[in-house]
């Protein structure tokens, strides 16, 4: 099975050169196949989100190579780093992250704004992602006033919009029930199944322990600990 | 619509549901606005009235001079002036000023002549005998005084006239005929108490525009001791004097506008945390830092628009609907009696370019780097 | 000194230019120094952002570039009254002949802003920023001239005195001055129309093979470019001794500048307006051709210089018909 992401030694220090310097992680190096649902387990502050956003190219590492596609984004200018993550990557943040004061639309379609997308393409694209997540009777609803649950179907659909390879998230099941963690775990594993590739960094077993998991690297104090279970 | 447009629409919709935090920007800034381009308004005002009242103005005003001082000057002259080749009509002008203790201002008293036609009566009619006269509107507020009143003038040689207003008057310009008094030429020479055989000044029209420094030129060569005055002279001191006075008006202005600057620094480096949030997001969802510089740039291209046109809008009220009343008692100091002039509403684009460099250009460039250091936030920094 | 409102908007905005230059330029050499696009550290990180900065201001500059320069005009001609003589911009900058300069500094700066932007812009297409040191120095040379510029310009108000005599538009452009611009009015209408079309033809063919052969020589291509140059230079002759007489329509008025104003319907905008347009979007793409060399930024060269040439060829045309439009319309004939 190919991989879409490998990473090679990487290792990423935060504050170099202050006296609160922190090596967040240190010579990591993991490979995601595409199409799989991985997930990056570990206790809190063992690195799990730094992974994340180090190979969602939301910033460089400090040292190593990180393959997207092929190609290694360690070293890419922020402008060219986050043209990659916007055709390759879509994120479940943790705290939703939504914008307060938008519909539902509004906030899914954001992403593609400063793109050259065209609107009525754009519109399709969402009105289908809100049908499939059973959000198109709240559309025009501003997020703020949404449940949690639904809530984080807007942040997957934001997720979706860009139609990206691989979804990243992180801790999705953090401020769930079990019943709406069951949810998210049914629309991501539906996802997988259209071939998205997934990445998870969790710690709740309710995720890690499912069957259907292809993937789980297991980190602590910024290292894996043990890598590729199956 | 694409990228950029989509950009603009969401800074617009970003603006709306922040009215609050834009709000005090908006309100210092237009409120610059308002009173710069009051001031210039205003300024220009008075110096296209004045300019315009000048364009009926003789080609030449011949004064005599004595001691390096204006002097009354012969009628005799006029003989001498009609043999010059080129001159037109020659008028001999009685007038003068007179400092009223009882409403400590300087009214501009003046023999009725011909060209006075010009002037266009609001109320009654030009003084016919010795003991009536006609007034500007400026001095029959100042005195209460009406139609049909009487109108006392006392000088320090227990001479004193009483005159009966048959006219109250106002003319293109109101400049000039705001503080003036007209009377008859005989009442005036009484009055002042001038010498039968003599003028304050004499007029000279030059038929050809073309020869006016010529016959100027054979006018001081006849006459030695007289200044001819010319019109285009004339035009060209006022059009100074009143650039000076909208200059120095201006530079005490540059620390309102500093002042601004700093105020605008400082507002949009001050993000509030939701706002810092929000940029973070964009960021994070695939937003570049280019996209949210644009997104910044159109923001602040809408508040100072709006700002802009605010500012001008009121101003304009202001200055032509309103007389500039907030502003009179400032420039009140300019002038010896302020006239009470409506201006001629007008739209200068030259002015409008002139404030918006004066104010959006400093605008712009303060906020600069508060927008650059919000978009270069980093992009992970929501995932924490 | 003059004292106007006109002139204190333009000596302070180019205080502001000048003050958000040399902001750029500390920056500037902060990158020369520092640049190393093959490091990660924070150090770099800031480096790349700062980036961003400089070029939002320099946008900025070029805009209130363009704009002062109108500013400038603008103010020549409202002041022209306080100078014996005057009877236009023209006749303001007579009454200080430093005037001229700073005019024409005003347009060289604008230019080379703008070639900084094609620069800059074909630059931040690739990924390993190959022309950040060079764009970074030139930034550097630019500042000294955007300094002497506005030194001219403060230069040019303090030293103009009301009711200095001057000679006007017709004097300046009549037919028997010895000036550079009279000769440029009294230029015959007649040749100057064969040599403005001639090298607006060539300016035209110029760009229309580079258009429909993007592959063809850099030489034609720096060929093009300079010729850019040549016609704009001989486009603003042919605005002085013809153009400028079939939209007053009258023989003897040739001044630049008034075409700006109302009573000839603003015509002066589309007219420069094209004109520069179509000059910088050529030149631009001329100015970029030696970076083809660096292979990773060749592509994006290559496309941005047929999108600057369309769009330049289009501006070109535009400028020609507007030119040309009162030639062919207008009743007025300045010779038969
Ligand atoms: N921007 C930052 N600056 C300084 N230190 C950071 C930063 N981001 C993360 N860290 C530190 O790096 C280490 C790893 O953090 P990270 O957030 O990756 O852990 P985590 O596994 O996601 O933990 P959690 O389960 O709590 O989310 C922690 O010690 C954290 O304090
Ligand atoms: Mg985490």
């Amino acid at each position: 099975m190919d991989a879409i992401i490998r990473t090679e030694g990487v290792s990423k220090v935060f504050n170099a050169g202050l006296a609160d310097e922190i090596k967040a992680i240190s010579a990591v190096s993991i490979e995601i196949s595409r199409g799989q649902i991985t997930v990056l387990k570990g206790p809190s502050g063992s690195g799990k989100t730094t992974l994340l956003g180090l190979i969602g190219c939301m910033s460089r590492p400090t040292e190593g190579k990180i393959f997207v596609e092929g190609k290694d984004v360690a070293k890419l200018p922020e402008r060219f780093l986050t043209d990659v993550r916007r055709k390759t990557f879509g994120f479940i943040f943790q705290h939703f992250n939504l914008i307060r004061g938008l519909t539902v639309m509004e906030n899914v379609m954001l992403p593609l704004y400063p793109t050259d997308i065209d609107g009525g393409q754009m519109e399709r694209r969402m009105e289908e992602i809100l049908d499939k997540l059973d959000l198109t009777a709240k559309r025009a609803v501003r997020v703020e006033k949404l449940s949690g649950g639904q809530q984080q179907r807007v942040a997957i659909a934001r997720a979706m919009i860009n139609e990206p390879a691989v979804i990243l998230a992180d801790e999705p099941t953090a401020h769930l029930d079990t019943k709406l963690s069951e949810d998210f775990l049914n629309i991501v594993t539906s996802l997988n199944t259209e071939g998205k590739t997934i990445v998870i960094a969790t710690h709740d077993p309710l995720i890690y322990e499912k069957p259907y998991i292809d993937n789980i690297i297991e980190m602590r104090d910024g290292a894996v600990k043990e890598a590729a279970l199956l | 619509m694409k990228g950029n447009g989509r950009i603009i629409e969401y800074a617009l919709s970003t603006l709306a549901r922040r009215k609050f935090k834009n709000f005090s920007i908006a309100v210092v800034f237009s409120a610059l606005i308002a009173v710069l381009s009051s001031i210039l308004f205003l300024t220009h005002a008075y110096k296209t009235e004045t300019l315009k009242l000048l364009d009926n103005s003789p080609e030449i005003i011949l004064q005599n001079m004595s001691g390096g001082r204006h002097e009354l000057i012969p009628t005799e002259y006029i003989k001498t002036l009609s043999g010059i080749a080129g001159v037109g009509q020659i008028t001999p002008r009685y007038w003068g000023y007179y400092y009223d203790s009882l409403t400590s201002a300087n009214y501009t008293l003046m023999a009725v002549d011909e060209n006075m036609r010009d002037i266009q009566l609001i109320d009654g009619r030009m003084p016919q005998t010795d003991t009536e006269c006609a007034v500007g509107r400026g001095v029959a507020d100042l005195r209460q005084a009406g139609l049909k009143d009487d109108f006392f003038l006392i000088t320090g040689a227990e001479l004193s006239v009483n005159l009966k207003i048959v006219g109250i008057f106002t003319a293109n310009s109101a400049i000039l005929t705001n503080d003036l008094v007209v009377m008859t030429k005989d009442s005036l020479i009484k009055f002042f108490n001038m010498p039968a055989d003599k003028a304050t000044d004499i007029t000279v029209e030059v038929n050809n525009p073309a020869e006016v420094s010529m016959v100027a030129r054979k006018i001081r060569r006849a006459f030695p001791n007289s200044r001819p005055i010319l019109k285009n002279e004339l035009i060209r001191t006022y059009d100074n004097i009143f650039n000076w006075r909208g200059g120095i008006v201006l530079t005490m202005f540059f620390g309102a506008i500093a002042a601004f600057m700093i105020f605008v620094w400082d507002k949009a480096t001050g993000i509030n945390a939701q706002e810092r949030r929000e940029i973070g997001i964009l960021k994070a969802i695939g937003w570049e830092t280019a996209d949210v510089l644009t997104l910044k740039f159109w923001e602040g291209a809408v508040v100072a628009t709006g700002s802009f046109l605010t500012g001008l809008i009121l101003a304009y009220v202001h200055v032509f609907y309103f007389n500039a009343q907030f502003l009179a008692p400032v420039l009140k100091g300019w002038s010896v009696l302020f006239p009470r002039f409506q201006p001629m509403p007008y739209i200068d684009i030259y002015q409008i370019f002139v404030l918006f460099f004066l104010t959006v250009v400093p605008y712009v460039a303060a906020s600069v780097v508060p927008s650059w250091k919000a978009a270069i936030s980093d992009p992970d920094a929501v995932m924490r | 000194m003059i004292f106007h409102t006109g002139v204190l908007a333009l000596v302070a905005g180019s205080l502001i230019v000048l003050i958000m230059t040399l902001f750029s330029v500390a920056i500037a050499l902060r990158i020369i120094i520092g640049w190393d696009i093959t490091k990660s550290t924070a150090k770099q990180l800031i480096l790349e952002r700062q980036t961003y900065l400089v070029a939002t201001i320099m946008k900025y500059v070029m805009g209130f570039q363009i704009l002062s320069l109108f500013l400038f005009v603008y103010t020549a001609d409202d002041i022209h009254k306080l100078f014996v003589g005057a009877m236009c911009a023209t006749g303001s900058l007579n009454a200080n002949p430093i005037g001229w300069s700073v005019l024409f500094a005003k347009i060289v700066i604008f230019f080379l802003c703008t070639m900084w932007l094609a620069i800059n812009r074909v630059d931040e297409l690739a990924e390993d920023y190959p022309l950040v040191r060079f764009k970074y120095k030139y930034l550097i040379a630019l500042a000294p001239v955007i300094a002497l510029e506005a030194y001219w310009q403060l230069d040019y108000f303090l030293g103009l005195r009301a009711n200095v005599i001057t000679s006007c538009c017709s004097s300046l452009f009549s037919d028997e001055g010895i000036t550079v611009a009279s000769s440029l009015a009294s230029l015959p209408v007649g040749p100057s129309m064969y040599v403005f079309y001639g090298a607006g033809a060539v300016e035209i063919v110029l760009l229309f093979l580079l258009m429909k052969r993007p592959g063809s020589s850099p030489s034609l291509r720096y060929i093009s470019g300079a010729w850019s140059l040549i016609f704009f230079i001989v486009s603003v002759a042919s605005i002085i001794s013809f153009v400028s007489i079939y939209y007053y329509e009258t023989p003897v008025h040739h001044c630049p500048f008034d075409l700006l104003q109302k009573q000839y319907m603003f015509i002066g905008y589309p007219l420069y307006g094209s004109l520069f347009g179509g000059i910088l979007f050529s030149m631009a793409a001329a100015v970029t051709e030696p970076f083809k060399k660096i292979d990773s930024i060749r592509t994006e060269i290559h496309n941005a210089q047929r999108r600057w040439t369309k769009i330049s060829i289009l501006l070109i045309i535009v400028f020609i018909i507007i030119a040309t439009w009162p030639i062919v319309f207008s009743n007025f004939r300045a010779y038969d």
